[in-house]
């Protein structure tokens, strides 16, 4: 039997679980944002090494589950001398993932901007780093603004899987009820909901900031 | 250096992909001319401007401003390219507006103009601001400070980039076929303008294929024909 009383007494209890998962997936999010940039950036400059190193992998990165690479960074990064914290082991794996959505996201968003911009720049005397700091950047973030608020959810639901590495968030703390209270279906939903709440509310704000910056960008 | 005339094209040569653009052109644009260079599509003048613009790098000859080498150097019988730092110190002696006027969509009008005083030529933001109100002032733009390049008219977009271009404090100011992206009715509009500013001293150069409009603005005409300059004599409507 479905128990709503239950499911509304675990509530808070999830809810506060979800600070971990807020704090966790904006630090991912910011961290994957600047290293996108920098990936972005360093991608532009075409030399075949170093693109050659971030495509090998990208391929891993894109072709493997992220809970694989979660369960890689805390269970087999420590055998090569590298131990790290669940936590920090976590973040690590969904920002490496998240870098390499973002970076392609952002390369494809880059050829969209109009060239005349950076010859525009350019005759008026902007160093190149201006340009990309100044002009470029600035203009691609507002135009893939949809895209960054999509992968700010995949990386909001990505920090569910964290708990099968012992961090205590909302998933962890829905199972540790589910088995204490023989009550699976309740605890899980709830979980869910936090979840959607956290990503509706990721959602509209990113709606009301797009309708004020998108014709920025054009 | 005031002997120096503004832009000097000496032997100017670019080909593209094996097809020669502009060859071997000879030019002086001297203090306070009005040029306009006319001729069909194809004929090359877009990139001679370019070339002096530093935009293009020349494959043979060579481009000064104020008597000072841009793109390359001599050093006796040899030829250096110079640095992309070296060609970023001299650009801001030449303003260009382009023919897109690729104005920054994320920037309000007044940080078009502010930035680059800022960035390129370390001026404070006060004294950028100041600079880039007056010139809103003498171009009509006061009201228009604030708005961001989308809620702007064409016309007035051209004038922020004239503007932008301008507060740098170019000795030579170029424009890529001013009239072609507006509509007809607002070219005297932009004649108009560009009186102003020739009449104020501003050396320009002017590329347009509509033979009117040149005749009108400008007190030198060049016409261009192939890649060379097939003819270069004094315009009617000269201002002075």
């Amino acid at each position: 039997m479905f128990e709503q009383a239950y499911l509304f007494s675990i509530l808070p209890k999830l809810f506060s679980a979800a600070w971990v998962n807020l704090q966790i997936a904006l630090l991912i999010a910011a961290i994957s944002i600047v290293m996108a940039m920098l990936v972005t950036i360093v991608r532009t400059a075409k030399i075949g090494v170093v693109n050659g190193a971030f495509n090998f992998v990208a391929s891993f990165v894109r072709g493997t589950p992220l809970l694989v690479q979660i369960f890689l960074c805390y269970y087999v990064l420590p055998s090569f001398g590298i131990d790290l914290e669940p936590l920090t082991a976590g973040v690590l794996a969904i920002s490496l993932n998240s870098t390499v959505f973002l970076s392609e996201t952002m390369r494809g968003g880059l050829q969209t901007i109009d060239p005349g911009q950076i010859e525009a720049s350019l005759a008026l005397g902007l160093r190149r780093s201006v340009i990309w700091h100044r002009v470029l950047l600035p203009q691609l973030l507002i135009r893939i603004l949809p895209l960054l608020v999509n992968e700010l959810t995949i990386i909001i639901k990505g920090t569910a899987l964290l708990s099968v590495i012992t961090v205590v968030e909302v998933m962890r703390t829905a199972q540790q009820l589910a088995a204490a209270s023989f009550r699976p279906f309740e605890s899980l939903l709830g979980a869910g909901l936090v979840f959607l709440v956290l990503n509706v509310f990721f959602i509209l704000l990113a709606s009301v900031l797009e309708t004020r910056l998108q014709k920025r960008a054009t | 250096m005031s002997a120096s005339p503004v832009l000097r094209v000496q032997g100017l040569s670019k080909s593209f992909q094996g097809v020669p653009v502009v060859q071997s052109i000879d030019l002086d644009v001297h203090k306070g001319q009005v040029v306009a260079m006319i001729g069909p599509s194809g004929c090359g003048k877009t990139t001679l401007l370019r070339c002096s613009a530093g935009l293009e790098r020349p494959d043979r000859g060579f481009v000064e401003l104020e008597g000072q080498p841009f793109g390359h150097e001599r050093h006796g019988a040899e030829i250096r390219r110079q640095s992309p730092r070296q060609m970023d110190r001299m650009r801001p002696k030449v303003g260009m507006v382009f023919q897109q006027l690729n104005l920054w969509p994320h920037l309000s009008a007044l940080d078009n103009v502010v930035k680059p005083q800022v960035v390129v030529l370390k001026r404070t933001r006060a004294e950028a601001a100041e600079r880039a109100r007056t010139l809103f002032t003498q171009l009509g733009l006061s009201a228009k400070a604030d708005e961001y390049p989308y809620a702007l008219s064409g016309g007035q977009r051209q004038r922020v980039a004239i503007a932008r271009a301008l507060a740098l404090d170019p000795a030579l100011l170029m424009f890529d076929e001013p009239t072609s992206a507006l509509d007809p009715e607002l070219v005297a509009e932009v004649l108009a303008m560009l009186r102003s500013l020739a009449s104020g001293g501003m050396t320009m150069v002017i590329v347009t294929h509509e033979m009117n409009f040149a005749a009108n603005v400008a007190d030198r005409l060049i016409l261009m024909g192939k890649g060379r300059i097939v003819e270069d004599r004094p315009a009617r409507g000269s201002v002075k």
